[in-house]
């Protein structure tokens, strides 16, 4: 007797960026539960012109070119005139951007009680890297604090 | 199968190619690690694909990736369901809510098995390996995965009466 076992199913979003996290050298984790549901932030999450200034103070603007499918090309303006392009995916609970110098990744799922968001982030500057990893971790968390704020005005 | 181009520039540090490469193993990983340790399944694939992307830079045969990958995966549900027997919940409920394509009943079944009998069934039933296969991915000679699998497949049967 040969046992049928077909299953269809696949990694959520945030244990995919734990994944890309650990195999990406300096890359930085942070994860913080939201209380709103899912669509309302990933709404905050997949507006990364309109939003993504307003959570990251480092960044002026940002012009979003879609490419093939769920890719995207991002250029990005920082408060200090310097200037970077991505190349970036984006689809539900998922994105992830990276630059010659740099990588963003931001991942969410529902759970009880609301929305698991995770932000992960590093430099791609070999030398920087281990200088860089505390700063991201504060920066990440002051980061995710005004993401939720965003949530919580969006959804007034 | 990954492209070798794509692999090349993933084991490179190209984080969009470890994307792509994750895109084409994750669900892979999944369905292996879902059918062996069903309460366990998704942290088993998490941490299969962490020790996958931790070492890739060590494959040099693309074709190899698949197999490699496989052996992880069994060895890690396997250990995972191990170490965190089946609590008080029931097999139903976490047939449920794990999802999938796998009825509620064949993974209730399942679910009353040990890892090892299920990393055999999930190696020869779901993968289609044959026994000598099967026997280099478990680390075990080939007659103890014959009589470990003859003993599966009748425990699965008397738990499915």
């Amino acid at each position: 007797m040969a046992v049928n076992m077909a299953v269809n199913d696949d990694l959520d979003p945030v244990r995919r960026l734990r994944v890309m996290a650990a195999a990406t050298p300096g890359c930085v984790v942070v994860e913080r539960v939201i209380a709103a549901p899912f669509e309302e932030v990933w709404a905050v999450a997949a507006d990364l012109e309109g939003e993504l200034p307003r959570y990251q103070p480092s960044v002026k603007t940002l012009r979003v070119t879609p490419g093939q499918g769920d890719r995207l090309e991002v250029v990005a303006l920082g408060r200090a005139g310097l200037c970077a392009s991505f190349a970036a995916v984006l689809r539900p609970g998922w994105c992830w951007m990276q630059s010659r110098t740099s990588v963003f990744g931001l991942a969410a799922v529902p759970v009880e009680g609301g929305t698991l968001l995770g932000r992960a982030g590093a430099t791609r500057r070999r030398g920087l890297r281990m200088l860089a990893a505390p700063l991201l971790r504060r920066a990440f968390a002051a980061e995710l604090d005004r993401f939720e704020s965003r949530v919580r005005q969006r959804a007034q | 199968m990954v492209d070798p181009e794509l692999l090349r520039a993933a084991q490179g540090g190209d984080t969009m190619a470890m994307n792509d490469v994750l895109d084409e193993l994750s669900p892979y990983v999944f369905k292996i690690c879902g059918a062996i340790a069903p309460q366990h399944g998704p942290d088993a694939a998490q941490e299969t694909l962490i020790a996958v992307f931790r070492h890739l830079a060590g494959v040099r045969e693309p074709a190899a990736l698949r197999g490699w990958v496989r052996a992880i995966a069994v060895r890690e549900a396997v250990r995972m369901a191990k170490r965190n027997p089946p609590g008080r919940e029931a097999a139903g409920e976490r047939a449920a809510r794990d999802g999938g394509e796998l009825s509620v009943e064949v993974r209730d079944v399942l679910a009353r098995l040990s890892p090892e009998h299920r990393a055999v069934l999930v190696l020869r039933d779901l993968e289609g390996l044959d026994e000598e296969q099967a026997a280099a991915v478990l680390g075990l000679p080939r007659g103890t995965v014959k009589s470990r699998l003859h003993r599966a497949r009748l425990g699965f049967r008397k738990a499915w009466q």
